[in-house]
């Protein structure tokens, strides 16, 4: 589902986010990515939603060769991915309602539908009932519920997530993961960056650890 | 608060239908896909609609820039339109003394009744005449006794020293003053025509001087239609600025350029149609204000002209103006500055 073969990521300057790096995710599997801040977890997740070109090597994502997808087919293929931010990312001058609904806009979905897909989603972050709030009005943990619902709304094939739980209190965190396995659980390809170790320790999962860019282990390959 | 959502067992129920459905969605994604996007027009409507939402909120966030924009747009298509307006009257009041356009021929002074008849006859045939009308030495001898008031005077004269006159009646005067000139001429070669008359020259300088001055409304107009573009361009730039957040938002979130677009020139068709209506009710008010004036100069002239609107016809050459502007304005601006935010 998600494959990097040798990928480097060099920036302008040449400094090496990331080098090298290859690793594989089955459909339906859940990963943690570690590794100290600034070890490149970021890069990674903005490589696999082709929010950053690689510099070398091969990235597969969803059966679509990142490194060959022109820039007119770029949004076709996030359509198919869920990702959750750990700044949220929502539209602040929308509902809670209207920032879900987005990708079922986007993907052309028909109205009542997109009314029972919402509701859906807002019922499993537990916010059914505040439709019509403004983001602002809802508390951090709130508005990462809603991100996510937003994320998993269109039933992605690949949930990203980096950081989601980078400003939560350690209930809320655990809540937020628990969420993320039961997608999994569905099916969803689940790849959540993350320097929450102790977290991760509880849960148990794949590991990928990076480290100054490169990789330094993977518990529990293929 | 989440421990306690999903414990709840009719959610927990709900959750598992989630489930499935996601299951199945994912293993007949291509033929669920389909489905749910059969009815395209809902699907569009709710599209729209979230675009237009964006565009009031973004009207919202700067409402001096959105009337400004408006306004200046109103102006940029009043000024012209008004000229035109005044144009188009001007016309009309031409149009009026074009009515009397007409050739006097002053025949040679032993041309024969006769002969000067059938010279009337011949004419009547010719396509580029309406009407001929023939005034005799004698008839002419009379009307100028009666008009003249040298009665008297004039019956001391053994002879009769009044040319036979024709007058021609050309058709389509209004249209083209040269052409009553080329006609003129051509009857001047006549052998039985002494003088042929058409006191139009000023008429033709008129004319000339109407076209020049529609012309520079013509300039003026695209001068201040540029104006208007630019205005409408950077507007919509700061639109974009303003929302860069969200425009990197929505492409994160799969949306395509024509997506992200939508909501801009939504923006640029409100400002062209609210600036074009404006131009209207500006012409409207300016000719009003006009009409008295007018109507006092016309009344000074005995007579009855009065100030016209716009017409239904340039009416909408203005709407029309306003929404092109709008939209090719925010198009052009979003095409150039869309590209610069990528998330």
């Amino acid at each position: 589902m998600i494959q990097f073969t040798n990928v480097t990521k060099r920036y302008p300057g040449g400094y090496d986010a990331l080098s090298n790096v290859s690793f594989s995710l089955e459909q339906g599997e859940m990963a943690f990515l570690t590794g100290h801040s600034g070890a490149g977890k970021s890069t990674l997740l903005k490589l696999v939603a082709a929010i950053e070109r690689c510099s070398t090597g091969q990235i597969v994502v969803n059966n679509a060769n990142l490194s060959r997808l022109r820039r007119g087919r770029v949004p076709a293929f996030r359509r198919e991915l869920g990702i959750v931010f750990q700044d949220h990312n929502l539209l602040y001058d929308r509902s809670v309602y209207d920032n879900v609904a987005l990708p079922l806009i986007i993907a052309g979905f028909r109205r009542d539908e997109i009314g029972r897909r919402v509701r859906a989603a807002l019922d499993k972050v537990g916010l059914l009932g505040r439709e019509e709030s403004l983001p602002i009005t809802l508390s951090t943990g709130e508005q990462q519920r809603v991100g996510i619902a937003r994320a998993v709304v269109n039933r992605p094939a690949v949930l990203l997530a980096d950081e989601p739980t980078g400003n939560l209190d350690p209930d809320l965190a655990r809540d937020v993961m628990r969420l993320f396995e039961e997608f999994n659980q569905i099916g969803t390809t689940v790849l959540v960056a993350t320097h929450d170790i102790e977290l991760i320790n509880r849960l148990g999962h794949r590991r990928l650890v990076l480290k100054h860019g490169r990789f330094e282990g993977d518990t529990g390959a293929h | 608060m989440l421990n306690t959502r999903t414990r709840n067992p009719a959610v927990g129920f709900f959750s598992r239908r989630i489930a499935g459905l996601g299951q199945e969605d994912r293993t007949r994604r291509g033929a669920s896909r389909g489905k749910l996007q059969d009815s395209w027009v809902g699907a569009y409507l709710a599209a729209h609609r979230w675009s237009l939402l964006g565009t009031l909120s973004q009207f919202r966030r700067m409402p001096y820039s959105t009337i400004l924009t408006c306004v200046a747009l109103a102006i940029s298509l009043a000024f012209p339109a008004v000229l035109m307006a005044l144009l188009q009257n001007a016309h009309r009041v031409a149009a009026q003394w074009d009515g009397g356009a007409q050739i006097s021929l002053f025949l040679k002074a032993d041309t024969s009744e006769a002969q000067a008849e059938k010279l009337a006859d011949s004419l009547r045939t010719q396509r580029d005449i309406a009407r001929i009308e023939y005034i005799s030495k004698q008839r002419g001898l009379e009307e100028f006794k009666a008009n003249s008031g040298l009665g008297d005077a004039l019956s001391l004269l053994s002879d009769n020293p009044l040319p036979p006159v024709l007058v021609v009646h050309p058709k389509d005067t209004r249209a083209n003053p040269a052409a009553i000139e080329k006609l003129a001429k051509s009857l001047q070669s006549n052998a039985l025509v002494d003088i042929a008359q058409w006191d139009m020259q000023w008429l033709q300088r008129l004319h000339a001087l109407l076209s020049v001055a529609e012309r520079a409304v013509w300039v003026i107009g695209a001068l201040l239609l540029v104006a208007a573009l630019v205005v409408v361009g950077n507007t919509i730039r700061l639109a974009v600025q303003n929302n860069a957040q969200q425009i990197k938002v929505t492409k994160l979130i799969g949306a395509s350029d024509g997506f992200v677009r939508r909501p801009f020139l939504y923006a640029g068709l409100i400002y062209g149609t609210v600036g074009g209506v404006l131009a209207l009710l500006l012409v409207a008010s300016v000719l009003w204000g006009l009409t008295e004036p007018v109507r006092s100069v016309a009344q000074a002239y005995n007579s009855n002209f009065a100030l016209q609107g716009l017409g239904l016809g340039y009416s909408a050459v203005v709407i029309t103006a306003g929404v092109t502007l709008g939209l090719v304005g925010a198009w052009v601006s979003v095409g150039r500055h869309l590209r610069a935010i990528e998330p």
